[in-house]
């Protein structure tokens, strides 16, 4: 038995030390690949705190500079644009108001379109599911000319529903609420029909609160997707009072009369703030989020 | 409260597979009735066309002597206890029990006293505010019975609701079923694919065969005269001894394959010739001398269970192996002789053509 112990105790160990060197390789990697992804970012930050005449003649800034609350307030409160009548705010409500919009939307449309595919039996069902499912190989700006024109057509031009309405079906949705949906025991569904609940008390008593996680992560997904839009808001807002964030900046960069230098740390403060609430939202939902797309007890 | 009457019911799936093929039996007020068949045999889709989550295809349910072919679950009176439970698992035991009733519109104060009576019927007092997800197997199918019991239905329906508990679970939660049932004088329809939860809680058994009713009757008709080889078979463990042969010229003996005779203790009417299948239960087999045994069981191996002892041997001339089952301790070496014999009651002599009983 002694013999035993002495013997294995080395092994031990210089095992230890292997992995200890194998664990300083991963972190290694691991530290290397974020700050490839966040050294970007923090350059922005700290540009962002420069006048524009300093970023213009150095370029961008490793340190923070002195002009962080005027750059800021600058950014969100001044009227910009070529009519001056669009300040930061009023970009990032117009965001907010896309994102969560195109969001809350797109949930409601696919959960109710996954539930008509999954609970009922009508005519070509299944091939209604195909169709949407092959939509999910046709990208935005395949068929954005079509929609521009029926949005054109219909007069929603420069408005929220314009924005949100036709971007809102959505076949990713649909398709992971379908396989969702699947994976409830069909004896839930007897139970409620013994229970008295008739399809539309199922669906809302039953599903949707079963749905949770998942209607979490769908939020999460398509409100970062809906936020980061960037070809469709500039088709369909001409009116400068309907820019979203990510126009917004583009458009500053874009002033740039006669003489003048550009809004580089404007443009670089807009673009963190425009960064903020999705990394916000991800944060917050993000237990939620590993949990939807990996949870299958039920 | 009520009765529950089948008038050939038969289930065709838009598929084409016959499931029933005329189900015909009554089921009267307050019995605890269990349906019992292999995987497959129709029981469940029997179970649940009662219920009415499936279409009847043919002939007519009555509920109190109501067609209920065309009314909605909600509406029929009954209650449903499944496998896996099926509870809401985003809701409370007690949201769980409450929400069939809500639906009802029934008020609050009566609901709260249904749930209360429920859960102390059920002793899952303590666990009213639990979800099911931190209950365990046992507690969450006491849960299931609870919400059927909250609606006071006519008839509880229950599809192999302890198949997914552990044995000694199972046992237990069977005398609180049998003890329920005595209890709430209710109509009680079972379905499992067990034997022994079929002979333990039924008042009367309905076995089924390929969507096909082999014998209604209660445990002990099935056990003592099984009507078919198919029930002979399935009803008792170990199972069965079956013998095949034809019967001899005497019409009181069964010639074997390879040519010796089987003597019966009883005389057939049936044609000599027929080909028969002769049954006897492991435990009705007895030592006999000599001169009056029937079987010549060389013992090949020995399951020792405590209470009783089951020897397994073979015999010449029989292709199935056969089984004796003796109470107490006992322990013969292998290759043993033993000469056995049985009574004329005991013994069960189907037509091999049709399964029929010919006793």
């Amino acid at each position: 038995m002694t013999d035993v112990q002495t013997t294995a105790a080395p092994q031990t160990v210089r095992r230890k030390k292997t992995i200890k060197w194998r664990k300083v390789g991963d972190h290694a990697i691991l530290i290397a690949g974020s700050l490839l992804m966040l050294v970007p970012v923090l350059m922005v930050l700290t540009t962002s705190t420069f006048d524009n005449v300093t970023i213009h003649k150095e370029g961008i800034q490793f340190y923070f500079g002195d002009q962080f609350a005027e750059n800021y307030r600058k950014a969100m409160f001044e009227k910009g644009g070529f009519t001056k009548t669009v300040d930061g705010a009023r970009m990032l409500m117009n965001s907010l108001i896309l994102g969560i919009g195109f969001a809350v939307g797109k949930i409601v449309i696919s959960m109710m379109a996954a539930y008509a595919i999954v609970y009922f039996r009508f005519r070509f069902g299944t091939v209604a599911f195909w169709m949407i499912f092959t939509t999910l190989l046709l990208p935005l700006e395949v068929r954005i000319l079509p929609s521009y024109e029926v949005v054109q057509s219909l007069g929603m031009l420069n408005t929220y529903q314009g924005l949100i309405i036709p971007l809102i079906a959505s076949a990713t949705g649909t398709f992971y609420f379908r396989q969702f949906f699947k994976s409830v025991p069909e004896e839930l569904l007897e139970a409620a029909r013994i229970d008295g609940a008739g399809p539309f008390k199922f669906f809302i008593d039953i599903l949707v609160p079963l749905s949770q996680t998942m209607i979490a992560a769908m939020f999460i997904i398509m409100f970062v997707f809906g936020w980061n839009q960037y070809l469709w808001p500039t088709l369909m807002t001409t009116d400068e009072g309907m820019f979203t964030l990510v126009r917004g900046i583009k458009q500053i960069m874009q002033v740039w009369i006669g003489a003048n230098i550009p809004d580089y740390g404007l443009a670089m403060a807009l673009a963190i703030i425009a960064m903020t609430p999705p990394v916000a939202i991800v944060i917050f939902f993000q237990s939620w989020f590993v949990k939807g797309l990996t949870e299958s007890d039920k | 409260m009520a009765n529950v009457t089948l008038d050939t019911v038969r289930k065709t799936y838009p598929n084409g597979y016959k499931a029933v093929h005329g189900a015909d039996f009554q089921i009267r007020d307050g019995e605890f009735i269990v349906l019992v068949g292999p995987s497959g045999c129709g029981k469940s889709t029997l179970l649940r066309m009662i219920a009415g989550l499936e279409d009847v295809t043919d002939g007519e349910i009555l509920i109190d002597n109501a067609v209920v072919n065309d009314v909605d679950p909600a509406r029929r009176d009954i209650a449903m206890v499944f496998q896996n439970y099926a509870l809401y698992p985003h809701m409370s035991v007690r949201q769980n029990m409450a929400y069939g009733l809500k639906n009802q519109r029934m008020n609050k104060a009566e609901i709260a006293s249904r749930i209360e009576e429920a859960a102390r019927t059920l002793r899952l007092e303590d666990y009213l505010e639990r979800k099911p997800g931190q209950l365990s197997g046992g507690q969450r199918q006491r849960v299931a019975m609870g919400r059927a019991i909250v609606r006071h239905p006519k008839v509880f329906l229950f599809d192999e609701p302890l198949s997914n508990l552990d044995a000694k679970l199972r046992t237990q939660l069977r005398a609180e079923l049998k003890a329920l049932h005595k209890r709430l004088g209710a109509t009680f329809v079972y379905v499992t694919h067990d034997q022994v939860e079929a002979m333990s809680l039924a008042d009367r058994i309905i076995i089924m065969s390929a969507g096909q009713v082999e014998q209604i009757g209660t445990p002990m008709d099935l056990y003592l005269r099984p009507a078919s080889r198919f029930v002979a078979d399935f009803i008792g463990s170990p199972a069965m001894n079956i013998v095949h042969g034809a019967l001899g010229e005497d019409q009181a003996s069964v010639t074997l394959a390879d040519g010796t005779a089987l003597p019966l203790p009883i005389a057939l009417e049936t044609a000599p010739g027929t080909k028969v299948d002769v049954g006897v239960r492991p435990e009705h087999l007895h030592a006999a001398d000599a001169t009056s045994a029937q079987f010549n069981l060389t013992v090949d191996f020995v399951e020792q269970l405590g209470a009783d002892t089951v020897i397994h041997g073979y015999q010449k001339g029989v292709e199935n192996p056969l089984a004796l089952r003796l109470t107490g301790i006992h322990a013969p070496e292998a290759g043993t002789v033993l000469t056995l014999g049985s009574d004329a009651e005991h013994l069960h002599i189907f037509e091999s053509a049709t399964g029929r009983r010919l006793n």
